[in-house]
């Protein structure tokens, strides 16, 4: 019976490994190896091979584009713990009308990138709701929007919901008694929350903090779109235009490999900040 | 309490606004003079749009692969 059971389990299992192999696992090496090769030989069927050579190009000639594709995810997670802390903050430890219509008007932006760029680029556009803001101020529109202030607006939207969602499941976690002891004990509302609530919920905002940057560093069309020349310049549109416009594969999947370690180190501490946490 | 309030609104709209905005401009559309409202245009425009997307690619691939081949 045991043995039977143990069958259907590797069978059930199966389809997942072969699904696994060969959507993730066999692109996945064919980038890495894709990025130890010259140009377009990979895809030609004749790859030629020139070690760590698209490494050195990369450090060389993109260090302004690493630069960009890590300060503009970390700008934007900034923004959102910022904005995010207290909204989670109110919806979980204060009465609040509406809470659940609230928590559902996150999910607006997991609908997708193309919603928050395409939004935002016609709200600053001229005849937009912004025209009466660069009115008031004497600005014009193309001093927000193709700068990186665009940009990191563009991805603070995107991932606000994951710094809400994180901070709200850390803080909900927390034994209102805790809080309740420290007015008790004579902490004001400000003391008991930089002593008490803040040092208990930070793994949650920490992990939505660094959950707000990786999914930022893959973002790619609200750079394009807001970004314009000047602040577009970051990873993902830079692999797009080595594939696409240059057929220089190899320097793209060494783009691509980068950006992924990168990915894969955010979404690890992520994973070990939210465990310890829980 | 209005503080409260005024924040949660104010954060909400920040997430919501693209979206909204988004909406709005599915009713309207940008000339060089402005934008002129045009109700369900674009709405009613769809099923035709997408038909005659379908066909152009069919039709497109048919003829690349007769040049083709």
């Amino acid at each position: 019976m045991e043995k039977l059971l143990k069958t259907s389990y590797i069978l059930l299992i199966i389809p997942t490994i072969v699904y696994l192999v060969l959507f993730w696992l066999i692109p996945l090496v064919n980038i890495i190896l894709m990025s130890f090769t010259r140009g377009e030989s990979f895809i030609l069927g004749q790859p030629e091979y020139v070690g760590p050579q698209n490494y050195i190009v990369v450090v060389r000639d993109y260090a302004s584009t690493i630069r960009n594709t890590i300060i503009f995810p970390l700008s934007a997670a900034v923004l959102d713990f910022i904005l995010g802390y207290p909204l989670a903050y109110l919806l979980v430890r204060r009465k609040v009308l509406f809470r659940n219509i609230l928590r559902a008007s996150l999910i607006f932006p997991y609908f997708g990138d193309i919603y928050v760029s395409y939004g935002l680029w016609n709200m600053f556009l001229p005849g937009g709701p912004f025209d009466l803001f660069f009115n008031i101020t004497g600005l014009s529109y193309r001093q927000v929007l193709y700068t990186p202030y665009a940009v990191i607006l563009g991805f603070s939207i995107f991932t606000l919901p994951f710094m809400v969602l994180y901070t709200a499941s850390s803080l909900s976690e927390i034994d209102p008694a805790m809080e309740e002891a420290a007015y008790t004990l004579g902490a004001s509302p400000l003391r008991a929350f930089y002593k008490v609530i803040l040092p208990l919920s930070a793994p949650g905002a920490v992990a939505g903090f660094i959950a707000c940057f990786g999914w930022n560093l893959g973002g790619f069309l609200i750079p394009l779109l807001l970004g314009g020349v000047e602040a577009s310049d970051v990873m993902t549109v830079k692999i797009v235009y080595l594939t696409l416009q240059l057929h220089n594969y190899g320097l793209a999947a060494t783009l691509a490999t980068v950006l992924m370690l990168m990915t894969i180190v955010s979404t690890y501490l992520t994973f070990k900040i939210t465990k310890v946490a829980g | 309490m209005l503080i409260k309030y005024l924040y949660i609104v104010l954060v909400v709209f920040f997430i919501l606004s693209p979206f909204i905005f988004i909406l709005y401009r599915s009713f309207t559309y940008r000339t060089y003079w402005g934008i002129e409202f045009v109700g369900l245009k674009f709405y009613s425009e769809i099923p035709s749009a997408y038909w005659r997307a379908l066909v152009i690619h069919q039709t497109s691939g048919t003829i690349s692969y007769m040049v083709h081949s």
